[in-house]
């Protein structure tokens, strides 16, 4: 044996580990954190899996880990500690939806853990509100005060008063949020993202009876008409819709693929089309209802599909008939009506092909129309359940968990209505109007976790009124955000490399699939996991809650559920060398031959077209056209998607691969608008909405319509740490407070803007290794 | 003994930059801030050029990842006074960085611009650096560096080859660069071998090199972007 296999060995013998199957190098194993750091072997690399937790598409990593010295501060003395650290993050080459590959955000998640600026114990306000006026207290002072607040809720009767608002929570920790609530006695759980997928859910609920985000497999596909989503880039997943697209171009000999894409920007997705759609916005669905009318007049379409697996399409076949034939479809979109014809020719003779819409064709105020309209193409084509096609991605067996039981004053306030909902239409812009409004109850106590709604929600909506008036915020956010410098008590969470959850990629990757994440180094901080917080807070409350959440720690919650898991696949083995495997593979996924497998798959069966029909729409912009001459077009950046990127070095420094700006905001502006506007490169210039105005320098960008301007979202924090406060704008609070009204779905792309030059100077860095400006050249 | 060498696929490449963040958490690279790229000096080994062709509507971008292409006749290596950047019996263009003396001659000689000169001693921010790579030194001020093609994986993978007693397979070294692409567009591996995915690839008909006419013989191969034909 040699020294090294031996030190291995022995290292790994006592700590009751599997050691496990090399991955490429001797040294390399995926282990969890069962072995003691004082067996590490220095200059050994330890791999362990884990999740990526910098957008919600859910990617498999394995985080590279090695045992080296730190400097730290102790006690205000400056010392030496030996230590686990993170190396390096990579996709994990077995999750079946990224398979080994990983974006630059997801790169980029050793700054959210070794970020300078995180919160390292429990906070409590002194000063005003917004004041930055922090304590630090105990976690035993911090969880007293939690559970006080919420004992005192309930003895006023007004536990319907807390809401816990959050951003889309990964699989389990979203079912412990919603058992804590409902134990608790509150309706309100309220999830929101900027980039959210409500209309989509809702356009695929109202086609296919299935209230889900589709996988669109783009690698099986021959033929590609993208809509308004930018998948290359930020949308839903974009390292497997990438990896989808390798294998459209390239993948198979003999066939390369053709990807068409529809968007009003030129964005990075367009830039790898092999055409570019410059569509009006917000006419995406006409021109989907104009390609239809192509198809189905010239009997292009699939017909048996059609005849056995449809319903209306008769009257949506004579709808097309007339009102959307080219000419004015090519009126409506402005897109040539010969192209139309083109395009539909192409897309139905070269099958499998596929039509996917989502992005700014989803966030007009006739979002649904587009979205539904865009399906509709899939159902003309027989996609349903197909290679190539669509198809929904079913959640695994895990373990169901008894009802919450209900007392006789939780079912009282539990059945005050939800304040984000109306009817079955639940939206962000419904709860802040009734938070801000105190109608029909006033919010008592916010909860956020996940969720910067100053920073990513139009602020047209009165969410800082709203938040001034609350009266007790508390807040488990990793980081001081806009949000966070608001909270009378803030609990930090650790960040997700050092936590135990879990995640089901929704959309998921064509068969069953959960990521398993679990600590990949010891807490840096005192900082404590939010459910395991959630589960005391829990048990002190009252008894009731405790027989709700039983678990001691969330990881106890995590292995219960993933007993139900084993007992459908886990091939009747035992369940701790089960919950090994799985905690060495990162997760769980169904063998990709396991169709039909035990846990089967269920695929959508029959398409009805009439909701083309009755949520038919057109699209209305806020700002009268006049006074508001440019479409805004804002869209999330590669680097920083919502905002929530811009503290990470990394991703301030990479320059965006369109313009190749680092380090701040800037304006597209197609180069006849400037010229018109009288602005050059790098100028300043105001943009005002009828509700904000934001200050950024233009880029000239040939590929913009002369009438919209584009902005990335991502920029203009105020707080947030050293390497994003006070760093460009926030296009976000330009928008007018517009929903999709059948879904509720945020419409960010609806807003009208003007553009004045500004007489501020400010700097626009370029990294375009030829053009860099800075202000002294200018001058 | 291998001679490494990368194949890039523009049709499959979209610009998304998940390389050159790859590349920063492998190889130790620098945040300069924004002062200093203003002025052109930020630290990438890879960068993603991108190139507009056309006019609105009819517009197009193209991106090529560029880094360094390890040339086989390098322009930067006779013009080094004191041996620091040498070719390797592997093909690759080395760096050895307690040589250089900072004379930028080799930079001023690369007709690619890859080379990156370190103007000052750069700071991480702690606990950043707890991040840092111990395969990889940290480059000081004075010294001249540039992309690897990640040679500390090639020798990681070397000593457990040889550990087994066997030649390093097809695969199983991946720069980071290469490891992250989401669309699979960058293929490394031995072009000696003539059934390395690599050399596979780089057979296609779409196969160029970077300034093929300066002679430079170099070992990264770009496939140009394909057209869609109507079959």
């Amino acid at each position: 044996m040699k020294r090294r296999e031996f030190l291995i060995t022995t290292t790994l013998g006592a700590g009751a580990t599997v050691v496990l199957q090399g991955r490429g190098h001797q040294e390399e194993r995926l282990i969890p954190l069962l072995v003691s750091e004082e067996r590490l072997v220095p200059g050994v690399e330890y791999w362990t899996a884990s999740v990526c937790r910098q957008c919600p598409a859910g990617c498999g990593i394995v985080v590279k880990t090695m045992f080296g010295e730190a400097t730290t501060t102790v006690d205000d003395q400056t010392v030496r500690v030996k230590r686990r650290q993170a190396k390096k993050i990579e996709g994990n080459p077995d999750h079946p939806l990224n398979r080994g590959r990983l974006c630059a955000r997801g790169q980029a998640g050793l700054q959210v853990l070794y970020n300078p600026d995180r919160l390292r114990g429990p906070l409590k306000r002194t000063g005003p509100r917004g004041s930055d006026q922090y304590v630090e207290i105990t976690w035993e002072e911090a969880i007293r005060l939690l559970v006080e607040r919420l004992q005192q809720l309930r003895q006023r009767r007004q536990a319907h008063a807390l809401v816990f608002l959050t951003g889309r929570l990964p699989r389990h920790m979203r079912l412990l949020v919603e058992r804590f609530m409902r134990a608790y006695g509150s309706p309100n759980h309220i999830t929101y993202e900027l980039f959210d997928d409500t209309v989509e859910r809702r356009a695929n609920k109202l086609t296919m009876g299935r209230e889900a985000l589709a996988t669109y497999d783009l690698a099986r596909a021959r033929y590609v008409l993208s809509f308004g989503a930018p998948f290359l880039e930020t949308w839903r997943s974009p390292v497997y819709y990438s990896l989808g697209f390798g294998s459209l171009r390239q993948g198979r000999p003999g066939v390369r693929g053709k990807l068409v894409h529809a968007e009003p920007r030129f964005s990075l997705t367009a830039a790898s089309a092999d055409e570019w759609l410059p569509i009006n916005p917000g006419t995406e669905g006409a021109l989907a209802m104009g390609l239809a009318g192509v198809i189905i007049e010239e009997k292009l379409f699939d017909r048996a599909f059609i005849e056995r697996h449809t319903r209306g399409f008769q009257a949506f076949r004579q709808l097309v008939r007339e009102e959307y034939s080219p000419e004015p479809v090519s009126e409506i979109t402005g897109i040539p009506a010969e192209t139309i014809v083109r395009l539909a020719r192409e897309f139905a003779r070269h099958r499998p092909s596929l039509a996917l819409g989502g992005g700014a064709a989803a966030a007009q105020t006739n979002g649904l129309f587009n979205l539904i309209a865009i399906q509709a193409l899939n159902a003309l084509m027989g996609n349903l359940g197909r290679p190539g096609g669509l198809s929904f991605t079913p959640d695994p067996p895990f373990q169901e968990f008894p009802p919450v039981p209900e007392t006789p004053q939780t079912r009282e306030s539990l059945r005050q209505p939800r304040l984000d909902r109306v009817g079955e239409t639940a939206s962000i812009a419904t709860f802040i109007e009734r938070w801000r409004s105190g109608q029909p109850y006033a919010v008592d106590t916010l909860f956020l976790y996940e969720a910067n709604p100053l920073f990513a929600l139009p602020s047209a909506l009165g969410v800082r009124e709203a938040l001034q008036n609350v009266p007790f915020i508390v807040s488990f956010s990793s980081f001081k955000d806009e949000s966070t410098a608001w909270a009378d008590l803030i609990l930090p969470d650790h960040t997700y490399l050092e936590s135990w959850w879990d995640e089901v990629p929704e959309p998921g990757a064509g068969r069953p699939a959960v990521g398993l994440a679990q600590p990949v180094v010891k807490p840096l901080y005192d900082t404590r996991s939010t459910p395991d917080v959630l589960l005391q807070a829990a048990r002190s409350v009252g008894e009731d809650m405790r027989a709700a959440l039983p678990w001691e720690r969330f990881e106890d919650l995590l292995k219960d559920a993933y007993r139900g898991l084993h007992r459908a696949v886990g091939g009747g083995g035992d369940f701790d060398r089960f919950w090994e495997e799985v905690l060495k593979n990162g997760g769980w996924w169904a063998s990709d031959d396991q169709r039909p497998s035990p846990v089967g798959y269920v695929e959508p069966q029959t398409f009805d077209f009439s909701p083309a029909l009755s949520h038919r729409r057109q699209p209305a912009f806020a700002g009268d056209e006049r006074t508001y001459p440019f479409h805004l077009y804002i869209y999330p950046s590669i680097a920083f998607f919502d905002g929530r990127g811009a503290n990470q070095p990394w991703l301030q420094e990479m320059p965006d691969p369109m313009t190749t700006v680092a380090w701040g905001s800037w304006v597209e502006m197609h180069p006849r608008t400037a010229e018109r506007l009288g602005v050059s490169e790098g100028d300043r210039v105001w943009i005002e909405s009828p509700h904000g105005r934001i200050q950024a320098p233009v880029v000239l960008f040939p590929g913009a319509r002369p009438d919209t301007i584009n902005v990335p979202v991502g920029q203009g924090h105020r707080a947030y740490g050293r390497y994003a406060r006070n760093r460009g704008a926030n296009p976000v609070h330009l928008l007018a407070p517009l929903v999709e009204p059948a879904s509720g779905g945020l419409a960010w792309a609806a807003t009208r803007v003007k553009v004045t030059k500004s007489p501020e100077r400010g700097r626009l860095v370029t990294v375009g290794y030829t053009r860099v400006h800075t202000e002294a050249e200018r001058r | 003994m291998a001679k490494w060498g990368m194949v890039i696929d523009l049709d499959r490449c979209t610009g998304c930059e998940a390389c050159v963040i790859a590349c920063h958490a492998e190889n130790n690279l620098p945040i300069v801030g924004e002062e200093e790229s203003a002025k052109g000096r930020q630290h990438n080994w890879i960068r993603i050029e991108r190139y507009w062709e056309g006019e609105y509507p009819h517009i197009r971008a193209r991106f090529i990842p560029v880094l360094c292409q390890q040339c086989d006749h390098a322009p930067c290596e006779p013009v080094c006074p004191v041996y620091a950047t040498y070719h390797n019996p592997e093909g690759l263009n080395a760096q050895v960085y307690n040589r250089c003396i900072g004379t930028r001659f080799c930079a001023n000689n690369c007709p690619y611009t890859v080379r990156v000169f370190n103007w000052f001693d750069h700071q991480w921010e702690r606990p950043l650096d707890e991040q840092l790579n111990p395969d990889v030194s940290i480059r000081t001020r004075g010294m001249m560096e540039k992309c690897t093609f990640c040679v500390q994986r090639i020798r990681r993978a070397r000593h457990q080859a040889e550990d087994e007693g066997r030649d390093i397979r097809d695969g199983e070294v991946q720069p980071a660069c290469v490891q992250s692409c989401p669309t699979e567009a960058m293929v490394f591996g031995d072009l000696d071998d003539p059934d390395s995915r690599a050399s596979q690839r780089a057979r296609s008909r779409r196969a160029f090199r970077l300034l093929e006419e300066l002679g430079t013989e170099p070992s990264v191969i770009y496939l140009k972007e394909d057209e869609w034909v109507e079959p």
